[in-house]
């Protein structure tokens, strides 16, 4: 039973990520990548982390996604149509793939993942929300608060840099 | 493997009674707005036009399905499935009574019980957007259906965080993001209404713009868009919007009966299972006659105003009030 929902989450997944590369209408692909993030949270779910799975929902496929196409949306729609899908490095980018996969291949054969102990580290007293809690607020609270930081300059630069002065305009 | 079976029969009822409430609620909405414009609403059919919404699904069944030549015909197709799903998975967390205890165990009212139902519910909230975002953009560059999904797509992205920050509060005084939990935490102290009564507001301002309902109905504003983003879709294919939205209603009413009044608690004559479940269904209720009220009552806001409401008032009283509550909690003041 819990290999079937594995293999129907992972399928999900991959074919989602491959359809947002493939497909040609730039909403389906959107529409492809939010399948791909429902299958991830699906397998977050599965190595017993559903703070993390629901988070997962909430920000990519809840959030980032919608802005994606709300950025789409403000287009033209026959601008977006007439658009080439790929550029001229895409052979680099299926190497580099590819060289990743085959990777991730051989460490598996080699380290023979156990599946009997799946999400152990991600729970603590069965709650994995108090863990995420705990170890972003305990022992990485300075990393966490730099990355805070880190990110309200970048949401400032972005404003900074796309926002025209009055005078500028006249 | 009796889990399976329970959950299976637990599918099929809650699916079952969502489906038969939505049904007469669109009797519910049109007989209390034509009594309150001094009207009489729907009679002919039935007690009272109680079978109205019969006929009308009947009549709805029977439509021609029309699809718009230039529209992109899969995603026409699956933008309603995706709203009517995404609605239907949050009404599958929401407790519809209170726990009994049996010899093996709790048994819980709700098809999935889950420790992160809260997460869950905004989870699918977001998504529900989806059907709507993809009906504007499939009906094929058809202008109000773009325009009406545009403003989905906006809407929702201010108005959930609002949603999200006010239900923080209750979250934080309770450490749980369990409904259970929660409502057993209430019975130790008073309703969290008392509480955070700012956060109570905010929250009942944020529900109306999520479900899309009068005052902040912009998606479908009638007389400016015509219908909004349905406006392409025909048939049984158009009645699964509104049907979702409906869902999202109750969904939204229960949450807050839960998180802030208590759930199946009452000022009295609490206790037992019956009187939790009357309690409880009465508070609900209530809620969800008020997004009638509001619908036969407000005029709707302007875009703009929608927005500098969002953004420049709520939010910023929202967050004051997290800090607040922060505060308030390390502390420990005497009252919380």
């Amino acid at each position: 039973m819990a290999e079937l929902i594995f293999f129907v989450l992972s399928l999900a997944t991959i074919v989602g990520a491959l359809g947002t590369v493939i497909s040609k209408n730039a909403y389906a692909s959107a529409l492809w990548m939010i399948t791909s993030f429902i299958g991830v949270s699906g397998l977050f779910v599965m190595l017993n982390a559903p703070f993390i799975a629901m988070l997962q929902i909430i920000v990519y496929a809840g959030a980032i996604a919608v802005l994606i196409l709300f950025v789409m949306m403000l287009m033209d729609r026959r601008v977006l149509e007439d658009k080439e899908r790929f550029n001229p490095q895409y052979l680099w980018a299926i190497a580099f793939g590819l060289g990743l996969l085959a990777d991730i291949t051989v460490l598996a054969f080699k380290f023979r993942i156990n599946l009997s102990h799946i999400g152990e580290n991600l729970t603590l007293n069965g709650s994995n929300t108090k863990m995420v809690g705990d170890i972003l607020f305990k022992r990485y609270l300075f990393p966490f608060e730099l990355i805070a930081i880190v990110l309200l300059v970048a949401l400032v630069g972005a404003i900074v840099l796309t926002k025209k002065d009055k005078k500028e305009v006249e | 493997m009796s889990i399976v079976i329970w959950g299976i029969i637990k599918f099929i009822v809650v699916l079952s009674i969502v489906s038969v409430y939505v049904l007469f609620m669109t009797w519910f909405d049109r007989k209390v707005i034509a009594r309150m414009q001094n009207r009489v609403g729907p009679k002919l059919i039935g007690f009272h036009g109680l079978w109205q919404p019969l006929a009308d699904a009947i009549k709805s069944l029977w439509k021609e399905d029309t699809v718009p030549d230039k529209s992109y015909k899969f995603m026409f197709w699956l933008a309603p499935i995706i709203s009517i799903t995404t609605a239907f998975a949050i009404s599958f967390v929401i407790p519809f009574a209170p726990p009994i205890k049996t010899a093996s165990g709790i048994f819980h009212f709700s098809v999935a019980h889950l420790n992160v139902a809260i997460l869950f519910v905004f989870a699918f909230l977001g998504l529900s957007s989806y059907g709507v975002l993809y009906a504007g953009i499939s009906s094929g560059g058809s202008k109000y259906p773009f325009i009406g999904a545009q403003r989905e797509g906006a809407q929702m992205i201010s108005y959930e965080i609002i949603l999200a920050l006010s239900i923080l509060n209750p979250i934080l005084m309770s450490q749980s993001l369990n409904f259970e939990t929660i409502v057993a935490a209430q019975t130790h102290h008073l309703w969290y209404v008392f509480y955070q009564p700012v956060a109570f507001i905010t929250y009942l301002i944020a529900m109306f713009a999520v479900a899309g309902k009068v005052p902040f109905d912009l998606p479908e504003a009638e007389s400016e868009i015509c219908c909004g983003y349905f406006v392409e879709y025909s048939g049984m294919k158009m009645g699964l919007f509104p049907f979702a939205q409906y869902i999202v209603v109750l969904v939204l009413s229960a949450i807050m009966v839960l998180l802030f009044l208590g759930g199946w608690t009452g000022p009295f004559w609490s206790g037992g299972f019956f009187a939790g479940l009357i309690w409880y269904w009465i508070k609900v209720a209530f809620f969800i006659f008020l997004f009638t009220w509001a619908w036969a009552t407000f005029p709707r806001y302007r875009y703009d105003q929608l927005m500098d409401i969002g953004w420049k008032i709520l939010l910023p009283i929202a967050v004051l009030n997290i800090f607040w509550t922060g505060f308030a909690l390390t502390v420990g003041l005497p009252f919380f």
